[in-house]
């Protein structure tokens, strides 16, 4: 029922919503994020990549945010094992936390129903033709690319460019990695016209879902209530 | 766009990626700590560097804003999970450095240099933006953040909070400014050799 759009529009719904929003409201839209999420097909997908969430990394400084806004903010209200802490600050970095969380699983939920593919399509449809195939090209082109910069920069330091006039070796480095680029496009280029291959002609495009218009529209609605509130 | 263009995007954009994955993920443990505010910049001023000499090979509008945005999906595709602030943080400088260049249509040196200052100083004001998205902060906290690392980076010498900021944005549009300046001077000395190999070959 719930396609890419839908997933971009709960994304941006939560971007633009969370930070307005403040107490129990928080709360709400924690549930819809993850009821949404869940109702998606790729569910299994979508739990795992909230179990990625659990680590500690993650969740320390998480858990210590609050304590660190209760103890330097103003009143000191509250004692626990006798450090000075503030009711208010501890309720502030409390509503942080839950605000983080949100924009964490809204995240969580993009990258889990949409692919890399999905997100160039995605520009395409908004007028940036061509990227996919680019993003394609890149993907190809990375482990290469970086090999060739990395000769080039030893090539470099080897014949002792970058001791006196470092400035002038930057610049030779730069020029030589730029002029390799252009001699990998133009291979490329070829080889593409060889196989008579057409980026333009596969012009792919996301389908709608039936849910995204209607999961958009009530998204929109709810954040300009949950924002006046 | 021509094919031509879309394979210079894709190398450019993987140029970007790469620095970004590479150098990028290391760069905040290489510097030492008073010099810490400077690791996002730096990467700012390589990253529209790569993105400028690209865009003397893509001579077209939106140009420099899809070899952005490549890197920018890279970068998301790179850390494993999603975070935001970087793919965000690209598409913020590009975007305005593409504005800049909107004006011209053949590259020209003054729009260049323009462009890398802009897109660099934007990562000051990104903090702002970052932390009233993310936190819910007050503009106020973060304008205390940013002085602190100003003072950090300069030195406690400087005792009004508006002249370390107004230094470090200088510092900022002068970083941007050369970086513009050496993408300037790089594409158009690849260019010529380019030009001078095609013409052995013929």
């Amino acid at each position: 029922l719930i396609g890419p759009y839908g997933y971009v529009a709960l994304f941006v719904w939560a971007l633009v919503t969370a930070p307005w929003v403040e107490g129990p409201w928080l709360i709400l839209m924690l549930v819809i994020i993850v009821g949404i999420s869940l109702f998606g097909a790729k569910r299994q997908r979508q739990v795992a990549a909230w179990q990625r969430l659990l680590r500690l990394p993650v969740l320390l400084p998480l858990a210590l945010l609050p304590l660190l806004v209760a103890l330097f903010s103003a009143p000191k209200d509250l004692v626990v094992a006798t450090i000075a802490l503030s009711l208010s600050g501890l309720q502030v970095g409390a509503w942080i936390v839950l605000r983080v969380i949100v924009l964490l699983l809204a995240g969580s939920s993009f990258s889990a129903h949409i692919s890399v593919t999905q997100i160039a399509l995605l520009f395409e449809g908004i007028g940036l033709r061509g990227l996919g195939f680019a993003l394609g090209v890149a993907l190809n082109a990375l482990p290469l690319t970086v090999r060739s910069v990395q000769d080039t920069w030893q090539a470099l330091r080897l014949r002792g460019g970058l001791r006196r006039a470092w400035w002038r070796g930057i610049r030779l480095f730069l020029v030589a990695t730029t002029v390799q680029i252009a001699l990998r496009a133009e291979e490329t280029l070829q080889a593409i016209y060889l196989r008579a291959f057409d980026p333009e002609r596969r012009g792919q495009r996301l389908p709608w879902q039936r849910g995204d218009l209607f999961l958009s529209i009530g998204l929109i609605m709810l954040g300009v209530i949950l924002i006046l509130l | 766009m021509r094919v031509r263009d879309l394979i210079y995007i894709g190398l450019f954009g993987a140029l970007w990626g790469a620095l970004e994955m590479t150098l990028g993920s290391f760069l905040h443990t290489l510097l030492p700590p008073g010099a810490a505010p400077l690791a996002g910049p730096i990467m700012a001023a390589l990253g529209i560097l790569i993105a400028l000499i690209g865009r003397h090979f893509v001579p077209q509008r939106g140009g420099l804003m899809a070899i952005g945005t490549v890197a920018a999906l890279l970068k998301l595709l790179s850390l494993g999970q999603v975070r935001w602030g970087p793919f965000l943080g690209i598409l913020i400088e590009v975007g305005l450095a593409e504005l800049i260049l909107l004006s011209t249509r053949r590259p020209r040196r003054f729009p260049f240099i323009l462009a890398g200052a802009l897109a660099v100083a934007s990562t000051l004001g990104q903090a702002f933006l970052f932390a009233a998205i993310f936190l819910g902060q007050q503009l106020t906290v973060t304008w205390s953040k940013i002085v602190q690392q100003g003072r950090t980076l300069l030195g406690e010498q400087l005792p009004l909070a508006w002249m370390i900021v107004l230094l470090l944005s200088l510092i900022y549009l002068i970083l941007g400014g050369l970086a513009g300046e050496l993408a300037w001077e790089v594409g158009r000395a690849a260019s010529q050799r380019l030009a001078h190999r095609q013409e052995e070959t013929r």
